[in-house]
C-alpha cells in the first residue's frame, strides 16, 4: 500500500518534472515552417505575421494567391509568409498581452495609436522614419495626410507604423449614417417625412395619437455622444472641433437647446423612456414590431435588416437628418474625407528584432501602390470588376447575384469586408467599398427609392452637412497629455451624461442650468484639457 | 414512517412544494428561452416573439457549428483538459487540505496563510504569461491544466469537509500502523464521495465553460477548448463573425446571430446536464457515517 | 482529543526517530508524509501564483516593455492618488460597498435556505428534480441573462404587466436608477441560487441519518430537527464560505454591471471597476487599474483578516 502510494507521488513529480521537456517540443510546432524552409533560407523572405480576420478566410482565393504571385515579383525573392489570423473580436485582448510582454512576430497589426507610439518608444517596432526613401508608395500617403508629423509621427519624428489608409479618387465624402422613418406608417396616414425638428415633432406627436401604446422616437445606441438632435443643433456631446476650434458641447448653448426638445418629446411620451438603455438587438425589436417609427441617427445598414423581415412587413426608410433651420443643415456624422490620407487608428508595424527589415519595408510599402490597392479592393479585371467610361465597377453579374457581397468574399476582394486578402489593414479604396453593398431605401423631397446610402448621403447632404469635426485638424497625445485627458474628463463625462438623462427625463430643471455648469467646473478643469487641444492646432 | 404528520408539518409542505413549483418555473424558464431561439426563425427572433416555444422551426444555428470540423477537435480537447485537471485537482487539494487537519502539523497556519494570499494578490496578467513563456508552457496542453488545477478556495473547503470527519478514525488508523497518505486514501477519501463528487462537477464545469486562458495562452486553433470556439463563432457587437458561411447566411437572413450563440449554448450545457445525475447519487444523507459503520 | 492523536503518530509513525535531536527536525521528520503531501501543492502555488506576484510592482510603475517590469521608472502612488482625488471616487467606492452588501446580505444566504427547504422534500424524485432544474441558470452567460433582465423589465416586459394588475403605471426599470441594487441583485440569485446550493448539500450529506430518527422518537418537530441536526451539519462550511465571502464584498462583478448599466442608473450603478474601466478606455492604462486592484486587494484581505479573527472568537471555526 504504501509503496503504491509513494508511486502515485512520484508520478505526479515526474509529470511535473517532464513538463518543460514536453513544452519544449510543442513550442516548436510553431516554427514549423521556418525549419522546413532552411534549406532555401538563402534567398527567400521568411516571415510571421499576425493580423485580423473579419469573417472570411482569404486563404487560396483568386485575389490572395494573385497577391503572392505579385509580391514576389516585386521583390525578386521567393516570400514565406506564416499566417496568423486573429477574429476580429478577439483581436484587441490577444494582440495586448503580446505587446505588453514585448513577445511579436515580424509583422502585426497593432490597434489605437497610443500603444503604436508607446510600444514603439519603446523599441518593440521599427523606426520607420529611417527607411523613408525605400517607401516612396507610403510616402505619398504620409504626405497627402494633414498635419501628418504630428498626427503619424512622435515628437522625435519616429514613425512606427504603416498607418490604415484610405484612397478616394472622387470627391464625394457620404456618411453611414442617417435618419431612418417608418415609410409605410407615414404613407398610410399621410404624416409629412420631417426634414425639421419641428417637422420631427409633429410628427411624431400624430404617430402617437395614432399608435397611444406606442413610443415614436427611438435609440439604438446607448450614446448621447452622437445623437441625431445634437447633430441638428451643431453641437456634440464630447469635445469636438467646430471649425475654429474645439469646444466642449456641453457647455454650448446648443447642447441645451437639444436636451431642451428633447425633454418636450419625453415630457409628452414620444420619447423611447429606453432612450439611453436600448442596444440593438431591442431596437430591432422595436422597429420590426411597431412600437417604434423615427429613429434620429441611425447606423444605415441596419434599415435593410429591418425591411427584410418578412414576418414583419414593415418598410423603413433612411433620410437626410432633420434640420434645426437655426443652425442650418444638420450635421451628418462620420464622414468620410476624399482623397488619400492615414487614419492613426491602427497600423501595421514591424518587429525591431525582425532580420529582413528592408525586404519587409518594401514589401509592406507595396500594399499601398496603386497597383495593389486596386488588385486587393476590386479583385482582377474580368473576374471581379470592369472598366467603363474610364471608371471601375463591379461585374453587373456578381452585383445581380443572390448573394452579391457573398461572391465578392469568395473571390477575396476586400471590398466585401469580410474577406481581406493581403496583410491587412491594406488601404481601402473607398469605391469599392461604397459600391460593394447592396441598395436600400432612401427618402429625399417627397420621394423614397432604392439608392446606395453613401451616394445618396453625399448626394443630399451636400458640403455643408459635413460636419467640422470630420475635418478637424489632426493630432496626437502623449501619454501623460492622455492620462490626464482620462483622469480629467471621465468623472465630468459621467457627471454630464447623467445630467442629461435627468434634463431630459424632467428630473433636473433647466433652471438649474447654470448650477450644472459650475458643478462640471468643479469635477474638473475641461478647460485646460480644451487647451492642450487647441495649443496643439497653434503649433 | 407511520405515524401521522402534524398540521404544522403539513402547511410547511404545502408552502415547501408550492415555492419549489415556483422555483422550477423562474429557473426552467432560461434555459427552455434559449433552446427556442437556438430553434427559432430569424425574423421571429428579431420581432422578439420567442419566450417559451420555438416559433418558426429552425437548425441552421446548430447546422454551422455541427458542420465545423473545429467542434470536434475542440470538444475533445475540453474533454481531455477536464479529466486530467480535475483529476488533478482532486489529488492535489485532497493532499494539500488533509495535513492542514492535523492540528501538531507545525507549518498549518503559514501554509492556510501562503494560499489565502494567493485568494487576493495576483501579479496580473503580464507577469503571469511572461512565466508562461518562460516556461515553454505558451500553446501547450498543460498551460490549460497546471496553473488553476490547485486553488486556496478548494484546499480551504477540502479541509473544512476533513475536518468533520472524526479523529477516532485516524487514531486507531495509526494504531493498526497506518501513515498519513494510507490514513487520507483508505479512510477520508471513501468518506468524503460527496465533497469528490462536488468538486469534480465544480472542476469539470470550470474547465466546459473555460476560454480566457486559451485566448491569452493559446494560438493553435487545433488546442483550442470548446468555449473557445463557440465564442469565435459567436457574433459580437463589432458586426463580424468569423464564420464565413454564417456571414452569408445571416445577410440572406436565414439565421439570426442568436440562432447560433443560443445553439452554442445548448450544446456546452448537454453534456453536463448528462454528467449530473452520476455526481447526484452522492448526495444522499449519511453517506458518510454509513460507511464508518460498515 | 486530536492533540493527543497527533503526538501519538509521530510516535506510531516514526519508530526510528532519535530523542536526540533538535525538536523541529524531530517533528519534521516525524511529520514527513504531511509535508511530502503538501509540497506538490505548494510547488504549483509558488510557481504559477508567488513567481508573477513581483507584477504588483506595475501599480508603482511607469511601465515600459523593453525595461520590463523590475527596470521601469517608479511613480510611487500616483496612480492611487489619481483614483483618490477623482471627483466621484466617493460615489464609486459607496456604490460598490453597498452592491457587495446587498448581494452578501441577500445573496449568501439564499442557497443555505434552499438547500435546507430541498433537505425536507421527502418525494425523492421531485427532490431531485428542482435541484437539476434550480442549476440551469448557472450554464447560461451573463450576457444571455442580462438580455433576459431587460426583456423582463422593459415597458411591455413581464414585470410591467404584472405591475398593470396592481395598476400600477409601466416603469422602465433598466433605466431607473432606484431598482438597479434590487435587479443586480435578485437576478444575481436566479443565476445562482441553484448552483450554490451544491456544496451545503454535500455538507448535509454528512449528518447522520439515525440522528434524525432519534430525534423523531423523542417527539421533536420539524423545525427543531432542522435547527439542531441539518444546521450544525452546514455550519462549519457556512462560516468558511461566509469569511470567504466577505473577501469578496469589493469584487463586484464589474461586467455584468457594464451590460446592466446606463447614463440613467450612474447614481447607483457606476462602481469602482465601470469607472476604472472607462479611465482606462483610451491608452489601456493597465498601471493605473492595476493600483485600484490592489488597493481593492489589500481591503478585501484586511476585511477577510478581521471576520476571520470575530469567527475565530465567537465560534471554533476560522480560516486558520
Amino acid at each position: 500500500m504504501k509503496k503504491t502510494l509513494m508511486g502515485m507521488l512520484m508520478a505526479l513529480l515526474l509529470i511535473t518534472t517532464y513538463l518543460s521537456g514536453c513544452s519544449g517540443e510543442s513550442g516548436t510546432s510553431e516554427s514549423k515552417s521556418e525549419d522546413k524552409g532552411s534549406s532555401d533560407k538563402a534567398n527567400a523572405l521568411h516571415l510571421k505575421v499576425v493580423i485580423p480576420h473579419f469573417g472570411g478566410d482569404p486563404t487560396g482565393t483568386t485575389v490572395q494567391q494573385e497577391y503572392e504571385k505579385e509580391i514576389q515579383n516585386y521583390l525578386g525573392t521567393e516570400v514565406k509568409i506564416d499566417w496568423t489570423r486573429i477574429p476580429w473580436a478577439e483581436y484587441t485582448e490577444k494582440t495586448k498581452v503580446m505587446l505588453t510582454s514585448g513577445d511579436i512576430p515580424d509583422v502585426m497589426l497593432v490597434r489605437g495609436q497610443d500603444n503604436i507610439i508607446k510600444f514603439g518608444e519603446q523599441g518593440l517596432f521599427v523606426d520607420l522614419s529611417q527607411h523613408i526613401d525605400k517607401m516612396p508608395n507610403y510616402k505619398t500617403y504620409i504626405d497627402a495626410t494633414g498635419n501628418n508629423e504630428q498626427y503619424l509621427m512622435n515628437e522625435n519624428k519616429q514613425l512606427f507604423a504603416f498607418y490604415d489608409g484610405y484612397t478616394n479618387p472622387t470627391d464625394i465624402e457620404p456618411s453611414q449614417y442617417a435618419a431612418a422613418y417608418r415609410l409605410d406608417v407615414f404613407q398610410k396616414h399621410n404624416i409629412k417625412v420631417p426634414t425639421t425638428l419641428d417637422e420631427l415633432y409633429d410628427a411624431a406627436k400624430q404617430l402617437k395619437a395614432l399608435y397611444p401604446d406606442a413610443y415614436p422616437v427611438g435609440q439604438s445606441e446607448q450614446y448621447l455622444e452622437y445623437d441625431g438632435i445634437l447633430s441638428a443643433n451643431h453641437t456634440a456631446g464630447n469635445i469636438y472641433w467646430n471649425g475654429e476650434k474645439y469646444v466642449y458641447g456641453p457647455t454650448e448653448e446648443a447642447y441645451k437647446e437639444a436636451l431642451i426638445f428633447l425633454n418636450k418629446l419625453y415630457k409628452e411620451k414620444l420619447l423611447d423612456p429606453a432612450y439611453w438603455s436600448d442596444n440593438m438587438d431591442e431596437a430591432k425589436t422595436k422597429a420590426t414590431s411597431g412600437k417604434s417609427f423615427i429613429y434620429p441617427l441611425l447606423w444605415s445598414g441596419y434599415v435593410a435588416d429591418f425591411n427584410a423581415n418578412k414576418q414583419a412587413g414593415v418598410t423603413w426608410t433612411l433620410a437626410m437628418g432633420a434640420d434645426n433651420p437655426k443652425y442650418g443643415k444638420a450635421w451628418k456624422y462620420g464622414s468620410e474625407p476624399k482623397g488619400k490620407g492615414l487614419s492613426n487608428g491602427s497600423g501595421l508595424v514591424i518587429s525591431a528584432k525582425s532580420e529582413n527589415v528592408e525586404q519587409i519595408v518594401k514589401l509592406l510599402d507595396y500594399q499601398y501602390s496603386d497597383k495593389m490597392v486596386d488588385l486587393l479592393m476590386w479583385g482582377m479585371e474580368g473576374k471581379s470588376y470592369e472598366v467603363k467610361d474610364g471608371k471601375k465597377q463591379f461585374l453587373p453579374a456578381l452585383i445581380q447575384s443572390d448573394d452579391f457581397v457573398g461572391e465578392l468574399a469568395k473571390l477575396g476582394v476586400s471590398a466585401s469586408m469580410r474577406t481581406r486578402p493581403g496583410i491587412v489593414f491594406t488601404p481601402q479604396e473607398r469605391i469599392a467599398k461604397y459600391t460593394s453593398i447592396p441598395d436600400v431605401m432612401f427618402y429625399h423631397d417627397g420621394k423614397a427609392q432604392m439608392e446606395n446610402y453613401w451616394f445618396s448621403s453625399d448626394k443630399y447632404g451636400g458640403k455643408e452637412s459635413i460636419a467640422p469635426m470630420d475635418h478637424a485638424p489632426k493630432m496626437m497625445f502623449t501619454k501623460d497629455e492622455s492620462d490626464l485627458k482620462a483622469n480629467t474628463m471621465t468623472p465630468i463625462e459621467t457627471y454630464v451624461k447623467e445630467s442629461a438623462v435627468k434634463f431630459i427625463k424632467g428630473e433636473m430643471d433647466f433652471s438649474e442650468w447654470g448650477k450644472f455648469q459650475d458643478t462640471i467646473k468643479k469635477m474638473g478643469d475641461y478647460e485646460s484639457i480644451l487647451k492642450l487641444y487647441n495649443d496643439k492646432v497653434q503649433q | 414512517m407511520g405515524f401521522k404528520h402534524s398540521l404544522g408539518s403539513r402547511l410547511f409542505d404545502v408552502f415547501n412544494y408550492g415555492l419549489m413549483l415556483l422555483l422550477i418555473i423562474i429557473t426552467v424558464y432560461p434555459l427552455l428561452h434559449v433552446i427556442s431561439i437556438s430553434l427559432s426563425h430569424a425574423d421571429f427572433i428579431a420581432l422578439g416573439q420567442v419566450s417559451f416555444f420555438p416559433k418558426g422551426f429552425n437548425i441552421k444555428g446548430y447546422q454551422i457549428i455541427f458542420e465545423k470540423r473545429l467542434l470536434y477537435t475542440s470538444y475533445a480537447n475540453t474533454i481531455m483538459y477536464a479529466t486530467v485537471g480535475t483529476l488533478l485537482t482532486l489529488l492535489l487539494t485532497s493532499l494539500m487540505a488533509y495535513p492542514l487537519t492535523v492540528s501538531k502539523f507545525r507549518i498549518k497556519k503559514p501554509i492556510t496563510i501562503f494560499l489565502a494570499v494567493t485568494m487576493f494578490f495576483s501579479g496580473g496578467m503580464i507577469p503571469t504569461y511572461l512565466l508562461m513563456k518562460e516556461l515553454h508552457l505558451l500553446n501547450t496542453f498543460w498551460v490549460m491544466v497546471l496553473p488553476g488545477c490547485i486553488s486556496a478556495y478548494n484546499v480551504i473547503i477540502f479541509r473544512t469537509f476533513f475536518q468533520n470527519i472524526p479523529s477516532e478514525l485516524r487514531e486507531s488508523a495509526y494504531m493498526d500502523g497506518a501513515n498519513d497518505l494510507t490514513v487520507l486514501f483508505r479512510i477520508y477519501l471513501p468518506l468524503s464521495k460527496a465533497l469528490l463528487a462536488t468538486f469534480a462537477l465544480f472542476t469539470i464545469v470550470g474547465h466546459w465553460n473555460e476560454w480566457f486562458s486559451a485566448l491569452i495562452y493559446l494560438r493553435d486553433e487545433n488546442r483550442y477548448p470548446l468555449q473557445m470556439f463557440l465564442r469565435s463563432i459567436i457574433f459580437t457587437q463589432q458586426g463580424y463573425g468569423s464564420s464565413e458561411q454564417a456571414t452569408e447566411m445571416i445577410q440572406n437572413r436565414q439565421i439570426n446571430p442568436k440562432n447560433i450563440q443560443m445553439a452554442a449554448v445548448v450544446i456546452t450545457m448537454a453534456p453536463i446536464l448528462c454528467i449530473y445525475p452520476f455526481v447526484q447519487k452522492y448526495f444522499v444523507k449519511g453517506v458518510m457515517v454509513g460507511s464508518i459503520k460498515g | 482529543m486530536r492533540n493527543q492523536t497527533a503526538a501519538m503518530t509521530g510516535e506510531l509513525v516514526d519508530p526510528h526517530g532519535s530523542k536526540n535531536q533538535s525538536p523541529f527536525l524531530q517533528s519534521f521528520w516525524r511529520q514527513k508524509y504531511l509535508y511530502l503531501m503538501v509540497l506538490p501543492g505548494f510547488l504549483i502555488v509558488l510557481i504559477f501564483a508567488y513567481f508573477p506576484m513581483y507584477g504588483v510592482l506595475i501599480a508603482f510603475k511607469d511601465y515600459n516593455v523593453a525595461k520590463g517590469i523590475w527596470g521601469s521608472e517608479w511613480v510611487g502612488f500616483k496612480y492611487f492618488h489619481e483614483f483618490i482625488n477623482n471627483p466621484i471616487a466617493v460615489r464609486t467606492v459607496k456604490n460598490t460597498l453597498i452592491l457587495g452588501v446587498y448581494s452578501l446580505f441577500f445573496g449568501f444566504p439564499a442557497p443555505i435556505v434552499l438547500a435546507l427547504l430541498l433537505n425536507e422534500i421527502r418525494v425523492l424524485a421531485f427532490k431531485k428534480f428542482v435541484q437539476t432544474v434550480s442549476y440551469f441558470p448557472h450554464f447560461i452567460s451573463t450576457v444571455i441573462i442580462v438580455g433576459m433582465l431587460k426583456e423582463f423589465t422593459s415597458l411591455d416586459g413581464m414585470f410591467n404587466t404584472i405591475a398593470c394588475w396592481f395598476g400600477k403605471e409601466p416603469v422602465n426599470f433598466i433605466t431607473e436608477s432606484q431598482y438597479f441594487r434590487t435587479l443586480f441583485v435578485g437576478s444575481g440569485i436566479w443565476q445562482g441560487i441553484g448552483w450554490g446550493t451544491i456544496l451545503y448539500l454535500a455538507a448535509l450529506s454528512n449528518a447522520d441519518p439515525t440522528l434524525y430518527d432519534v430525534a423523531s422518537m423523542d417527539g421533536a418537530n420539524r423545525w427543531q430537527k432542522m435547527k439542531h441536526i441539518s444546521l450544525p451539519a452546514i455550519m462549519p462550511t457556512t462560516i468558511i464560505l461566509f469569511i470567504l465571502s466577505i473577501g469578496g464584498i469589493l469584487g463586484t462583478d464589474f461586467m455584468k454591471v457594464m451590460l446592466m448599466y446606463n447614463p440613467g442608473t450612474y447614481e447607483t450603478a457606476d462602481v469602482i471597476g465601470t469607472y476604472v474601466y472607462r479611465v482606462g478606455l483610451e491608452g489601456g492604462r493597465f498601471e493605473y487599474s492595476a493600483a485600484v486592484g490592489l488597493m481593492l486587494s489589500v481591503v478585501s484581505f484586511l476585511f477577510v483578516l478581521a471576520t476571520n479573527r470575530l469567527s475565530r472568537k465567537f465560534s471554533e471555526t476560522s480560516l486558520w
